[in-house]
Order: C-alpha cells, then sequence, then structure tokens
C-alpha cells in the first residue's frame, strides 16, 4: 500500500521506530525495504512521550497532529487508507485566504490566477481566452492560409481561427449576375454581373471580343458571358451586351 | 514568566508527537540523518512502533 502511494508520488512518509535492544533483529525490517528505520535508546523515551506499545500504528497529518492511533495486533486498520488520502487531500487544500498577494494575472501550472499568490490564498483559476498560461504553438502576428476558407492568426501564442462568411453561402443573391467560383488561395465565390465576362468588374469592348471569340472559335457555354441568360451563347448575347455598354 | 508560558505551550503544541532518531536502515534515502516527524514538514507522516524481531 505504501509503496503504491510513493509511486504516485503522493505526500507520504512511512517511518518505523524500533528499540536498539533489538538491533541484532533490525534486518527483519530493513531487509529489501528502503523505509526509513530508528532505533529508540534506553530508557526508549521517544516510545513512552508518544504513549506507544508493541505493533502501534500512528498517523499524523501535515501539521503535526494525530489523527489515528490504533494497535495492528489484529492487523492493518481497515481506515487507513482512507484516512491517509483524505489527509493528502487536506494538504492540497491548504492554503491562506487572508494571504496579501499582488493583483497581478499570474501563471502557476499552467492555469491563470488573478493575483500573485496563485493558489495560496485560496484563489481559484480563472478563465484564460487568450491561453497566455499555455505553451506557445506560433509567433504572434503569423498567418495561416492554408486552408483559404478556415485561415489562423496567431495572438497570444496560440492560432485563431478567422471566421469567412462568404456571400453565396450566406444566401445573399448575386442580382444581375453569377456566382463565380473563387481562385485558388481565396475562399469566397464572387458575384460577377452578366457580360462580364474577363471579370474586371466593367462591362466594355473587351468583354465583347471574348464571347464573340467564344461563340465563333471556342464553342462551349460560359454563364457569365450568357447575358440574356437563356442558356446559349450566340449573337443576341452580343447585341444585348453592346446595348448595355452604349446605354 | 510569559515567557516560559510561552514555551511551555510551543513544546505542547509542536513537540509531543515528534522525536530526533538517526535512520539506520542503509537502503533509505535518510540513512545516517536525524529523522522524525518534524523532518517530514507538509507530509502525512504513519509511525509504526514495533520490535524488530
Amino acid at each position: 500500500m505504501f509503496s503504491d502511494w510513493q509511486e504516485q508520488g503522493l505526500p507520504v512518509q512511512l517511518i518505523g521506530v524500533g528499540k536498539d535492544s533489538h538491533n541484532s533483529s533490525l534486518g527483519n525490517w530493513t531487509n529489501n525495504n528502503d523505509t526509513p528505520v530508528c532505533a529508540d535508546s534506553s530508557p526508549f523515551s521517544s516510545w513512552s512521550d508518544w504513549g506507544a506499545s508493541q505493533r502501534d500504528v500512528f498517523v499524523l497529518d501535515h501539521m503535526g497532529n494525530v489523527v489515528l492511533q490504533q494497535s495492528t495486533n489484529s492487523g492493518i486498520p481497515n481506515n487507513l487508507e482512507s484516512v491517509v488520502m483524505d489527509l493528502v487531500d487536506d494538504i492540497s487544500m491548504d492554503c491562506d485566504p487572508g494571504m496579501a498577494c499582488a493583483g497581478v494575472l499570474t501563471c502557476c501550472d499552467g492555469l491563470l490566477y488573478p493575483t500573485s499568490c496563485c493558489a495560496e490564498n485560496c484563489d481559484e483559476p480563472i478563465d484564460d481566452p487568450y491561453n497566455m498560461c499555455s505553451e506557445s504553438e506560433c509567433e504572434d502576428g503569423e498567418f495561416d492560409n492554408s486552408n483559404p476558407c478556415n485561415p489562423m492568426e496567431c495572438f497570444g501564442g496560440q492560432w485563431f481561427e478567422i471566421i469567412i462568411d462568404c456571400q453565396e453561402q450566406m444566401g445573399i443573391p448575386c442580382d444581375g449576375g453569377v456566382y463565380v467560383d473563387p481562385p485558388e488561395g481565396v475562399c469566397c465565390s464572387t458575384c460577377v454581373q452578366y457580360g462580364d465576362s474577363n471579370n474586371d468588374g466593367s462591362l466594355n469592348v473587351l468583354d465583347v471580343v471574348i464571347i464573340v471569340n467564344i461563340i465563333l472559335f471556342e464553342n462551349y457555354y460560359d454563364e457569365v458571358s450568357d447575358v440574356n441568360t437563356d442558356g446559349l451563347l450566340n449573337v443576341l448575347d452580343v447585341v444585348q451586351l453592346v446595348g448595355s455598354i452604349l446605354n | 514568566m510569559y515567557k516560559y508560558a510561552l514555551a511551555f505551550f510551543l513544546v505542547l503544541g509542536f513537540g509531543q508527537y515528534d522525536y530526533n532518531l538517526e535512520d539506520i536502515n542503509s537502503s533509505s534515502d535518510y540513512y545516517g540523518q536525524d529523522i522524525g516527524t518534524s523532518y517530514f514538514s507538509n507530509k502525512v507522516t504513519i509511525h509504526y512502533f514495533g520490535h524488530f524481531n
């Protein structure tokens, strides 16, 4: 049981206290055992001070107060483990709410506290929205656009996702035009006016040239160039586009 | 008079369940050191009193 506590790193220490009149049998306690062992000398004042008898066990809290005193003649006390565990918990809860502390945000054990005392003044950790107490993942100002629809920016040593709101995904209609897929590295589609075949934001002779070329030589359907939105690319689209430009 | 009274209560408060004996287990981390309850401050201590035989 005790070795388990040691392995867990619990603040529990076992000590054996014998009498030096039995030192010839010391090996019974120390062979293959690293527990501290003491031998009280005659007249065995430590034994008498404690009121101890043969095979008595005493459990003291971290302040040195006796919490359990019991003979083990009938075996280890049934409640020994629970008593010890409660006392260990008391240690971690040991704090002084009256402790004077500076009112500065302080990191302790990866948690953010409102004062320089951390938990020693019984304060609870507070929210750490900027992960001030976490290990840095990146350098402030660093930008990650490997996924243009989920770009990340570094702030306070942590990556933060930037929310991208695209008009098309938000349901905003593209009046008088059509949404065109974004180029590589861009998240959102763009609303392009019918007839703006080169997607430069204006209707002019360059768009007419492109549409004529598609109709005469390239023979494919381009939704942006379908000015009258009849599902076909032909001279009617050219005529309507020229009319729009002239008007 | 006050000093003696204070010392008396300090002894009662901190010295009653303590001792100062040498650790004679050569396998122990504390071998050769004088130990006791106060040596392991801020720890829960378990003291077993018994005869070695």
